[in-house]
């Protein structure tokens, strides 16, 4: 019985007919990835004209928030500056300090 | 990619260099003394404005003599340090003089902090206690100044 099966198992050949479509789908599959790869950069060029509008937008933006914090940290310092001043203008322990003069 | 990345260059140039140049300007543009900075801080009105200056003026002399006091009780305490020491009975009495002196003046400064924020609008008078208050020495934190 062992016998048969290993002389039948030694003998046994797969021969699979080629599929008749095997080239289509391989070459349908390549083109449909190259599409889906060129779907941005079409998209992109598609809106080409817009670059230059996104990059004068980012220049101005970036102008925009270089003046908006330029002037909140200045504000702020010169609160800052100004109120130890003026403390110092009406605070006699302060104005008394190691440089403290009197008023004049 | 390449003109990608110099326009962000760009826009990071146009960025720093109009944060420099407005912190120029505002720097250049900074109040010439504290009360037109506290008109402009606080918006005050001319009354307002007025009062506060009228108030500052009647609080000068007081603020000058406590400054005095101060100065001359400092140098007491440096004398007595240096005559009797630290330990002496003397130095002890001048000390908390001293103590009660600073006492005076905080209490003082304090009145008048809260006086001038009470002519300026509830909003104002709170932020200006928070800001000026911060600043002045030796005030109790533990007491917040507060509108009267």
């Amino acid at each position: 019985m062992s016998d048969s099966l290993s002389t039948l198992l030694r003998t046994w050949r797969h021969q699979p007919s080629d599929a008749p479509d095997f080239n289509a789908a391989v070459w349908a599959r390549i083109r449909a990835q190259e599409r889906a790869a060129s779907m941005p950069l079409a998209v992109v060029r598609s809106f080409r004209w817009t670059l230059p509008l996104a990059a004068g937008f980012t220049v101005i933006a970036s102008v925009a928030f270089g003046v908006g914090a330029g002037l909140a940290v200045s504000r702020s310092q010169t609160a800052d500056r100004m109120a130890a001043a003026y403390a110092r203008s009406i605070d006699p322990i302060l104005m008394s300090g190691s440089d403290a003069r009197l008023h004049p | 990619m390449k003109t990608a990345t110099l326009c962000l260059a760009i826009a990071l140039v146009a960025g720093l260099a109009s944060f420099g140049v407005t912190r120029w300007l505002a720097a250049s543009s900074a109040p010439a003394d504290e009360m037109a900075w506290l008109r402009k801080e606080f918006a005050l009105t001319a009354e307002q404005a007025g009062a506060i200056e009228r108030l500052h003026e009647a609080y000068r002399p007081v603020c000058t003599e406590h400054c005095a006091r101060i100065l001359e009780a400092r140098e007491r305490l440096a004398a007595l340090e240096r005559t009797d020491g630290r330990d002496s009975a003397a130095y002890a009495a001048a000390a908390a003089a001293m103590t009660q002196l600073t006492r005076t003046c905080t209490e003082s400064t304090r009145a008048h902090l809260e006086a001038v924020a009470a002519l300026m609008s509830p909003e104002q008078g709170r932020r200006y206690l928070e800001l000026v208050g911060s600043k002045v020495a030796q005030h109790g934190h533990a007491e917040p100044f507060g509108l009267r």
